[in-house]
């Protein structure tokens, strides 16, 4: 059992640490590639974890290849776009100023129920209101609506407004006093302590969320427990 | 370049180790078949105590790699392998002379397996 419990932890770190190095923290972001790469190291690393008569070996060193190949190749697409396109495949226009590419969605297998589902799944449930349709290499539909589907930004009514948009640092996530997020706002910690004592709160751990986006972009929500 | 470099670190590190053990296997089931042969020779004279150590080089060589054999290779290898060790001595201790040899024979050829198998072949490939 103890066999199971430390190759169990040593193929878990392996694989966290190779998917974190290849740079993506999503499935629903996988190219087709990476997919394959992330079942393929799954399936490698539960062989060894399960069977003790085979060696750890047998898992590693699959899966470090997998991860090394995948990183070269990564940098490879980056480097050439032809390489890219072979690799990755490249984004396929399914409606083009409204109009349905019948060839491309037969290329690429794409049925008009499955259409009319993505369509709808993102708010769109009438096909002609949409303007460009692209399927990413992701799988992903993108949707473009016509202008006159979507609201008007303040930009297409020719108002010009003051920039005030924040991007909010989190300065105490759960109790915990992110430092350097309060030195890069330019805060210290008695100007935290001054903030905290107008919302009647003594003490940081109580705190379960604090964001700063400037004196006009403060969002506190303190403890269940302390309320 | 830099980021070239650690996957092309690690790919060369792991294809070097996976050509070291191969070769580091088969110069070691050489060596441990060496006496096996040796002593094949000296049961086919009845002379079994020249048998018995040559047989027991080999099983002592053998014994001191049990870590590596069980970190690079198949367990289940390694463990028909001494099994093979052990009943081929428990002919060796009775002389059963047809036994012994066909025993041996059986060792030898898996200890050849074991070397094989970390062969670059298109057997073993495809």
């Amino acid at each position: 059992m103890i066999t199971a419990f430390l190759r169990t932890v040593i193929l878990y770190f392996l694989i966290m640490v190779g998917l974190r190095l290849t740079g993506k923290r999503q499935i629903g972001e996988l190219e087709p590639g990476e997919l394959v790469l992330t079942m393929m190291i799954s399936d490698l690393a539960s062989v060894p974890m399960q069977d003790f008569g085979i060696p750890l070996l047998c898992g590693i060193i699959p899966i470090l290849t997998l991860l090394s190949i995948s990183l070269l190749l990564s940098q490879l697409s980056l480097r050439s776009v032809r390489f890219r396109k072979l690799l990755c495949g490249s984004p396929t226009v399914l409606i083009r100023n409204g109009v349905l590419q019948q060839e491309a969605m037969q290329k690429n297998r794409y049925t008009n129920d499955e259409l009319m589902e993505e369509l709808r799944s993102q708010g769109y449930g009438d096909p002609s209101s949409v303007k460009f349709a692209v399927l990413e290499n992701s799988g992903e539909l993108s949707i473009l609506p016509w202008p006159e589907e979507q609201p008007p930004t303040a930009k297409q009514l020719g108002l010009s407004l003051e920039d005030d948009l924040p991007l909010p640092q989190i300065l105490i996530n759960d109790g915990r006093v992110l430092q350097q997020n309060l030195r890069a706002c330019g805060r210290n910690e008695e100007w935290l302590s001054k903030l905290l004592r107008r919302s009647e709160i003594s003490d940081p751990r109580d705190v379960f969320l604090l964001t700063y986006g400037g004196e006009d972009h403060i969002f506190l929500v303190p403890k269940e427990a302390v309320k | 370049m830099k980021t070239w470099f650690p996957p092309v670190l690690v790919l060369c590190a792991v294809l070097g180790f996976s050509l070291w053990n191969g070769s580091a296997i088969s110069r070691s089931v050489t060596r441990w078949t060496i006496p096996l042969t040796e002593a094949e020779t000296a049961a086919a004279k009845e002379d079994w105590d020249a048998a018995e150590a040559a047989m027991q080089e080999s099983y002592e060589d053998w014994q001191q790699h049990q870590t590596w054999l069980h970190v690079a290779f198949q367990h289940s290898q390694a463990e028909n392998i001494e099994d093979l060790y052990r009943r081929t001595f428990a002919f060796l201790l009775f002389r059963e002379k047809a036994e012994f040899q066909s025993e041996l024979a059986g060792l030898r050829n898996q200890l050849r397996q074991l070397a094989e198998s970390e062969r670059i072949s298109l057997g073993n490939i495809m």
